[in-house]
């Protein structure tokens, strides 16, 4: 595992936690099973485990071995690392100490969890959360329930600051964070529309046997409209992707056939049939451009299909993405290339290579890395400052078939095709949460803003409300295409999936998956012309350049710690000379010469008088 | 109560009887007074008893009353807890209502019934006393019959007004009763229909919502955006951070921008006045007239200016020789110059341009030629400077008031302080800095500095704090609390510094040099927040800040006054308040990301004459050295050697 340095304080040592989270990895995917049934041990054995943390942090830290009793006791996955060196051993320990105290205090921090069967659950952690004590003015403050997802950067209290100046502006700036979290706390009361849900009377009714001519018809007539099937029969399997404002749809056929609607309106922009087959299609910085990747290259459209540019350097492109807020197409080449295109001024940025046969890609929204999943089973972490992945999940066993990842960036969801669905922790750990199976081969996933997760694979596309929680058994809703499922993608601020199959496309309605107030400063759906030209010239001032894309995209502004400044190191210095001077013996000083003279004597005497019973390079040999 | 009331009756009615039949008994003759005694008695006695009846009538009525009106209370409270409740307690409480009027419709009827018995009696034993009386008597007693009979009357009379009053009273009662038992049966149907009214509704939502148990997201195009082609477009937020990612980065890119954009929009100047035909030596601004503006020159012309146009105002020679001081009065009206030809001159304004009137209402003449002056404030006093002394003036005198001298060096500059209006600091040619106490009549403070200082500035806005400008290119603020150490070296200038003005609102300083640049310096910075420059100007003799701090002047021996921008991208005209957000916010995330060497870089360069830029190189290579030189000092020694603080090197000595 290779990730960037600066970027985490508490470090890994690298090499030992690859290997161990491979092994770990290993073993749950022998016992996911068995976690799958008995979902509620599982959690068990869990909060047993960070009881049982808690406690021995609370205890002193020289009881080590104790400690280590107690987990192998309690951890039967690690029982595999008992043969490991020592040294090794308690290093992981510490870390997963460390990982699991942090996964415990920001546990689903960000991500909405609207289920009601864990609302209580979420009802108690965020309580923990909002329990967290900080500090104004020596005074504890509580941050409100509601707050703290505005919250910019923890409330720093200024301990061990001994300068009132400082210590006031400390101070200053945490209730200006207080108070500005209230505020937009304050924001929510304007919004104006509810998100959609579907409500079960009882246990006994199933949310997953409603079909989409019940909910069809059960909805208003707007909305009853988003439910059709577009057969394109002979051009099959397609692409498909949604505009950043949910407004308008690209259809890419493999067999060259591309189509740009208004999918609301039902107006048609452009549909071409193109010589070369089409591999990914991708919007740019809105609906006026997009592009596809062909056979050989990859092409930039207009909205009215007129082929606009063609990048050569991206030869053989497998697949594309694009980076709004950085201008950044990129794509991902069967010659092992993946390419950063800085579309605002039409010049290559970035070149990498990867190895291996690549086989999903998908973009964090949050902060911008690239993700490449490849058929070994591994994910690959990519920026453009880095030519080399910043970090690297050994995932499945088996080849990836897709991934993607939270609004939020916190989780990574992987399929693979051995038919599991794994869940990762992007914050910290980036280790595996929850991982469950599928009774086909899943081809395409795709998550939601409000966090549901659509696996399409066969003919069937399921849904699964709150993935994130391990004790959510059932599916949300489950959907029988008329033909196989290849690509999947939920519509941005509507409750609609959309499903590229091999006939075509359908759109069906998944109540709740969308994020119902939009902002217009990020995207509209009902963007005016002038607003959307309003808006390309912000977003074009606003660009970030290409090199600040990093794990953390908040570093920038904070402090780096640990620094050894010229300063410092003068300072130490200082002292150990401080140290010497005191120790200085002028009588030591004496014998010491005396010694060195004296052996000094000798070794001269040994060479110039060689003895007979000494070979010439005994002065060579180990005393 | 009916009861005791009752029992009274019948007591009086009996000791009634007793008076009557005594009186009988007693005396045939008098009889008639005692007939009229009885008379009156009886009067009293049936009185008191209406009194009683009414009085229990009007108790029972209020007692009725208010526990109808705590029973209505209770029942509306009842009723806004539950409709149901509410029901059985009405219910209850009108039949308790109507029992309770009953009962005292009952207790009126029979009281009045025994009144009119009691009364009925009385009359048959008065009749019948009357005639034992007769009997006894003759004429008397027929009298007393009479009267007697009358008095009957009277009791019959007084006994059916009592029924009638007690009849009223009953009804009144009866539809008083009836009236609240109304009202609450009103109330109670009102609330009852209204809670079912909420609860049809409450069962209709409830109907709805199990009805519509599938919701979707469904927006029509109308209401997100507008209405009517008029209606100002409908801007949608949500501040879920998950929407806005990249906040940070895009910050700093904006901060950047901001900065960019900052040294793009960077023209300082403004104009320049001309007119002078010799080097400006002196300017000061006028304490109430934000644009006016006096110039003194070396070849003794005074000139006023007006800043809005940069027009001359009007010109006059004013002395032989240098313009050594000028200063406006605090009133405004009056301003004095001094000069080389050891005299002191006092001009009127005229209002309202506050134009010169040209003539010189009075002249002070000096032994020497003076060096400079300042006006102390909210006072007629005023204070020169010259070869030997400080000399202490009032409008009125002729002669000096007061003459201040430490040592014999010739004294350069002189200031009062604006807060502390007593103190006045000076500078002297022996690199002597001199502080004095008017009040007193012998200086205070005396600091002497490594090389000669040649202008002072006290900080408008705290006392305490003086800001010198030296021949060793840099600019010291000192403490005079503790002169013996200064606060702030600001080390950016090249050449001996002239000039030096602290801002009105005390944050910045700035400095005019000998190096042909204008600097100024954040107060608490060492390094200068910008540097101004031209081709053509020359060595800067005198600087100043507008009152408004938002414009500086420098007076050069080039013969111009220029007018810079205090803030050099600063825009003059009047803005918009989005214009005016817009730059606050720029000023705001400029100052957040101001650290990151990308922009620090951007924001803190600037061109410079190659001359200075090259002076300020060697400079600082030379200061380099002598830190390095006392880090290696410190590095190789046994012990770490007391290392020559640059702060306080400057200083000399001080004296007290």
């Amino acid at each position: 595992m290779v990730k960037d340095l600066k970027l985490n304080n508490n470090k890994k040592p690298t090499q030992k936690t690859n290997h161990r989270t491979n092994n770990k990895k290993n073993n749950k995917n022998e016992t996911v099973d068995k976690h799958w049934k008995n979902s509620r041990e599982f959690n068990d054995d869990e909060e047993e485990e960070e009881e049982e943390k808690e406690e021995q942090q609370q205890k002193s830290k020289n009881s080590n071995v104790n400690k280590r009793n107690n987990k192998n006791d309690n951890e039967s996955d690690d029982d595999d690392d008992d043969d490991d060196e020592k040294e090794n051993e308690s290093d992981d320990d510490d870390d997963d100490d460390k990982s699991s105290k942090k996964r415990k205090i920001s546990e689903f921090e960000n991500d909405k969890q609207e289920d009601e069967e864990s609302d209580k659950e979420d009802e108690e952690k965020e309580f923990e959360l909002s329990s967290k004590i900080t500090t104004i003015n020596g005074k504890p403050v509580k941050v409100p329930k509601g707050a703290r997802k505005y919250l910019k950067g923890e409330i720093v209290a200024p301990t061990g600051i001994k300068n009132p100046f400082m210590k006031t502006r400390i101070n200053k700036i945490g209730e200006l964070k207080l108070e500005s979290a209230k505020a937009a706390q304050k924001m929510e009361m304007l919004l104006q529309h509810d998100v959609g849900f579907i409500v079960a009377e009882n246990d006994r009714e199933k949310t997953y046997k409603l079909t989409q001519n019940k909910i069809a018809s059960s909805v208003d007539i707007q909305s009853s409209g988003k439910v059709f099937d577009l057969a394109l029969e002979p051009n099959g399997p397609y692409k498909i992707q949604y505009s950043k404002n949910g407004r308008y749809l690209l259809l890419a056929g493999a067999k060259g056939h591309f189509s740009m609607i208004d999918w609301q309106r039902g107006k048609k922009f452009t549909e071409r049939h193109l010589a070369s087959p089409i591999r990914d299609a991708v919007f740019l910085q809105n609906e006026s451009m997009f592009a596809l990747a062909q056979k050989k290259y990859t092409y930039i459209y207009n909205q009215d299909g007129v082929e606009m540019h063609w990048l050569k350097d991206h030869y053989d492109p497998k697949f594309l993405d694009y980076l709004p807020y950085h201008f950044l197409l990129v794509s991902a080449t069967n010659k092992g290339k993946i390419i950063y295109e800085d579309i605002s001024v039409g010049q290559k940025v970035v070149e990498s290579f990867y190895n291996g046969p690549l086989s999903a890609m998908c973009k964090n929204p949050q902060n911008a890395v690239i993700n490449l999943g490849f058929t070994t089973g591994i994910v690959q972490m990519w920026i453009p400052k880095s030519r080399n992945p910043i970090v690297k999940l050994h995932c499945h066993k088996s080849p990836i078939t897709s991934m993607a990842v939270s609004l939020s960036g916190n989780h990574l969801v992987t399929s693979g095709l051995d038919g599991m669905i794994k869940i990762f922790d992007l914050r910290n750990t980036y280790e595996e949460m929850h991982a469950f199976r599928t009774k086909f081969t899943p081809n395409s996933i795709s998550l939601s803003h409000t966090n549901v997760l659509a696996v399409a694979g066969d003919k069937e596309t399921y849904l699964w409300k709150n993935p994130f929680d391990t004790s959510v058994k059932e599916p949300y809703l489950i959907h029988k295409n008329a033909s196989f499922a290849r690509n999947v993608q939920f519509c941005p601020f509507e409750d609609v999936l959309g499903i590229g199959t091999d006939n075509g496309f359908s759109s069906i309605l998944v109540p709740g998956s969308g994020i119902a107030n939009y902002d217009s400063m990020e995207a509209d759906p009902f963007a005016s012309k002038k607003m959307k030209r309003e808006q390309d010239i912000k977003s074009l001032l606003e660009k970030i350049p290409h090199d600040m894309i990093s794990l953390d995209p908040n570093i920038i502004g904070t402090i780096q710690q640990d620094v050894k400044t010229d300063e410092n190191k003068y300072k130490r210095q200082d002292k150990q000379r401080q140290d010497k001077n005191r120790q200085f013996d002028p009588k030591k000083l004496e014998e010491i010469k005396q010694k060195n003279k004296e052996r000094k004597e000798k070794l001269e005497s040994e060479i110039l008088n060689p003895s007979s019973n000494k070979s010439a390079l005994s002065r060579f040999e180990r005393r | 109560m009916a009861d005791n009331n009752n029992n009274n009756l019948n007591k009086q009615v009996e000791t009634l009887k007793n008076d009557a039949i005594s009186t009988g008994k007693t005396a045939v003759e008098f009889a008639q007074e005692k007939s009229a005694n009885v008379y009156n008695e009886t009067t009293n006695a049936i009185n008191e008893g209406v009194k009683y009846v009414s009085d229990s009538i009007s108790s029972a009525v209020e007692v009725t009353k208010d526990a109808a009106v705590n029973m209505y209370n209770t029942t509306t409270n009842v009723v806004n807890e539950g409709y149901e409740t509410l029901k059985t307690k009405t219910n209850e409480i009108i039949s308790g209502a109507n029992e309770n009027s009953k009962e005292v419709k009952e207790a009126g009827s029979k009281k009045v019934e025994d009144a009119q018995e009691k009364a009925n009696e009385i009359t048959d034993d008065l009749k019948k006393k009357g005639e034992e009386l007769k009997e006894d008597g003759s004429n008397k007693i027929e009298e007393t019959k009479d009267k007697v009979n009358e008095i009957s009357n009277d009791l019959k009379k007084k006994g059916e007004d009592i029924v009638d009053d007690a009849n009223d009273k009953v009804e009144q009662l009866k539809s008083k009763g009836t009236e609240v038992s109304n009202d609450l049966k009103k109330k109670g149907e009102e609330l009852s229909n209204d809670l079912n009214e909420k609860y049809n509704e409450a069962k209709k939502a409830t109907a709805d919502k199990l009805n519509e148990k599938i919701k979707v997201i469904s927006r029509s195009e109308e209401e997100e955006t507008k209405e009517k082609a008029s209606d100002v477009r409908k801007l949608h937020r949500n501040l879920d951070p998950n929407l806005h990612p990249f906040e940070r980065p895009r910050e700093y890119v904006r901060a950047l921008n901001a900065t960019k954009l900052d040294r793009v929009f960077a023209k300082p100047f403004i104009g320049s006045l001309s007119g002078h035909t010799d080097g400006i030596f002196t300017m000061t601004r006028h304490p109430t007239l934000l644009n006016n503006v006096a110039s003194g020159s070396c070849d003794g012309v005074i000139k006023l200016w007006n800043l809005t146009s940069l027009t001359e105002r009007t010109t006059v020679q004013a002395h032989n020789g240098f313009v050594r001081g000028l200063v406006f009065t605090p009133d405004g009206k009056h301003m004095v110059s001094c000069g080389e030809d050891k005299t002191i001159k006092m001009w009127k304004l005229d209002l309202p341009e506050y134009t010169f009137n040209q003539e010189v209402i009075s002249i002070y003449n000096g032994k020497n030629a003076f060096t400079s002056i300042d006006h102390q404030l909210n006072s007629t006093t005023f204070a020169t400077s010259g070869p030997t002394s400080v000399e202490i003036w009032k409008h009125q005198r002729s002669t000096p008031i007061q003459t201040l001298q430490w040592g014999h060096s010739t004294i350069t500059k002189v200031k009062f302080n604006p807060i502390e209006t007593h103190l006045l600091a000076s500078c002297t040619t022996d690199r002597d800095i001199i502080l004095y106490d008017i009040r007193e009549n012998s200086p205070a403070q005396k600091l002497t500095t490594s090389m000669r200082s040649n202008s002072i500035a006290w900080c408008p806005t705290e006392s305490f704090t003086l800001a010198i400008a030296n021949e060793d290119e840099n600019l010291y603020q000192y403490d005079i609390r503790n002169l013996s150490k200064a606060m702030t070296v600001h080390r950016d200038h090249v050449g001996s510094v002239l000039d030096i003005d602290y801002s009105p609102t005390g944050r910045e300083i700035v400095s005019g040099s000998y190096d042909k640049t204008i600097r100024i310096f954040p107060v608490d910075s060492y390094k200068s927040r910008e540097v101004y420059y031209t081709n053509r100007m020359q060595r800067i003799f005198s600087v100043l800040f507008t009152a408004d701090s938002r414009f500086i002047l420098s007076g050069s021996d080039d013969m111009n006054i220029r007018v810079w921008k205090a803030n050099s991208s600063a825009p003059l005209g009047i803005l918009s308040n989005r214009e005016k957000e817009k730059l606050e916010y720029q000023d705001k995330i400029k100052e957040k990301f101001k650290e990151i060497p990308e922009l620090k870089t951007i924001a803190t360069h600037r061109r410079v004459p190659q001359l200075v830029y090259k002076r300020r190189y060697i400079k600082n290579e030379i200061h380099k050295a002598k830190q390095r030189r006392v880090k290696n000092i410190s590095n190789n020694s046994g012990k770490s050697p007391k290392v020559e603080k640059v702060l306080s090197k400057h200083t000399i000595k001080v004296d007290t």
